[in-house]
């Protein structure tokens, strides 16, 4: 891949589930070390999006590349981090310190390897650093609070190393003082390079911190830096808007 | 009692070591399963003249696979295939013992565990599946973790989900054959279940939570054997009992410690 390549090319992607149709038609591109953020309303198919895009579910038409790869190929999933919403899967109970579900990120990494070499000791400390939780590593997760515990999953993203970080509804039931806590790290990893593509329903916050919004509404409303450039009362418009003011608003 | 206690102290080392996977992932119905389906495999071995932890191994791992497959395929909800497979897998197993031509088959020790009339061949089946069970578990210690961990996430970062779902689910059966004899099928489940449990109330990292439940285990079974051996109890039953007074023990030390800092 050249440097300034795309490293996510949607295709004419669809996704229809029990006669619903999620997503339609829809082709877009993401560009290295961009911020891109995913909005729209609830249902609109922003989590099924990413889940395609990390090769969890198949889209019903279209296709995916990331990093010139199809999403399941071990090449393209070793340079992607993820955040699931709310923690994911992980439950409060679960018996780990915020160092073992770091380490837990390096994994995908190592494969089956089953030791730390020196590199991934060093890649899980540089985690806990860039997100300024170095005093949280010993602490079980489940004694976490909310802004804290995403702040490790964030790191457990980060301690893979990738190049593409997708994040679903990271600050999703965050006080206001852990969002701004998890904007400011976000902000400090795209400067690091890293491309972020991020579902999330603050449209307020969208115009400071993301370069461009992919609006999803069951279809691609719109996308990319000129056609997307647009700040908070406007994009809250679009978010709740009809496809006529989206169309006026771009003067199409 | 020398026999009962080596094949008791190997269970109460793999059993925590798998329980605590099965426990994290909430799957401490499948465990359950397992022991009932691994009375039909029991049977089997009856009737076929081979050794009963054996045959018990591979009705498990046949039962596990189909569990599997049809989970993925989702045509039928979780608790529905795994309800089938533990009320058909001990009804089978009831009759198939029942048809046995030899007759007079004591159900009782398959169901609670006959320790001390366990042979040296058993413990050498228990010692070999031991160390196998042991040997995978360190050697997919990590990938197991971030598997248990969160599954989503693990699978979009390219580790192997289903294989390593199905090597768990294997030595989960692997378990639950070894521990016929010293807890029986239907006790089982609790000596995976109830040491991990008990580590998990003081709230510490996985791997302390692994060590801890692994020494209550060992703890659970010497009590119990030496309990069962002076009072004349059944064996099997009093190792749950041991692990079940450990737990309260965990709760209430975890509790005044909390209360305390």
């Amino acid at each position: 891949m050249q440097v300034n390549e795309p490293i996510i090319v949607a295709d004419n992607l669809s996704f229809i589930r029990n006669g619903e149709v999620l997503f339609n038609d829809f082709s877009f591109d993401v560009k290295p070390g961009s911020y891109v953020a995913v909005i729209g309303p609830n249902g609109g198919g922003k989590t099924t999006l990413m889940r395609v895009l990390l090769g969890l579910t198949k889209p019903t038409s279209g296709s995916v590349m990331i990093f010139g790869r199809p999403p399941t190929h071990p090449e393209a999933r070793r340079r992607i981090g993820y955040v699931p919403q709310r923690g994911g899967l992980i439950d409060q109970m679960f018996p780990a310190t915020a160092e073992e579900v770091v380490a837990a990120g390096r994994a995908q990494r190592d494969g089956l390897r089953n030791f730390f070499a020196k590199n991934d000791r060093h890649a899980i400390d540089d985690a806990f650093s860039v997100m300024r939780i170095e005093h949280l590593k010993y602490r079980p997760i489940g004694s976490l609070s909310g802004g804290e515990r995403q702040r490790v999953l964030l790191a457990r993203a980060l301690a893979a190393e990738p190049d593409l970080l997708v994040l679903d509804e990271p600050v999703d039931g965050l006080d206001p003082a852990s969002r701004e806590e998890f904007y400011d790290a976000l902000r400090r990893i795209n400067t690091l390079g890293k491309t972020i593509l991020f579902v999330t329903h603050d449209v307020h916050r969208i115009a400071r911190e993301a370069v461009s919004a992919i609006c999803l509404r069951h279809e691609l409303v719109c996308h990319g830096v000129k056609a997307c450039h647009i700040s908070g009362r406007r994009l809250r418009n679009i978010h709740h808007g009809t496809r006529a003011e989206l169309a006026e608003h771009h003067g199409a | 009692m020398v026999r009962a206690f080596a094949s008791g102290l190997l269970l109460a080392l793999v059993a925590p070591t798998i329980g605590i996977f099965f426990v994290v992932r909430r799957y401490s119905a499948l465990a359950d399963t397992l022991a009932h389906i691994s009375l039909a495999g029991i049977a089997g071995g009856l009737f076929l003249g081979v050794s009963t932890v054996w045959s018990a191994l591979v009705a498990c791992i046949i039962a596990i696979l189909g569990i599997e497959r049809l989970r993925e395929a989702r045509t039928l909800s979780s608790d529905t295939v795994v309800s089938l497979f533990l009320f058909g897998g001990l009804a089978l197993g009831v009759v198939l013992i029942g048809l046995h031509p030899a007759g007079g088959v004591n159900v009782s020790n398959f169901l609670f565990g006959s320790i001390l009339t366990v042979t040296n061949a058993s413990v050498w089946n228990i010692l070999i599946i031991t160390l196998i069970a042991l040997g995978v578990t360190a050697a997919l210690w990590r990938p197991f973790f971030a598997v248990s961990l969160d599954e989503d996430v693990a699978a979009a970062g390219g580790l192997p989900v289903r294989f390593l779902n199905r090597v768990l689910a294997i030595l989960g059966a692997a378990t639950i054959a070894i521990s016929i004899d010293v807890v029986g099928v239907l006790l089982i489940g609790a000596l995976m279940v109830i040491p991990v449990l008990a580590a998990m109330q003081f709230r510490i990292g996985f791997k302390e939570t692994w060590i801890v439940s692994v020494m209550i285990s060992c703890v659970s079974v010497v009590g119990g054997l030496t309990a069962s051996f002076y009072l004349n109890l059944a064996s099997g039953a009093t190792i749950v009992l041991c692990s079940i007074a450990c737990f309260t023990a965990s709760m209430l030390v975890a509790r005044f410690s909390t209360n305390r800092s």
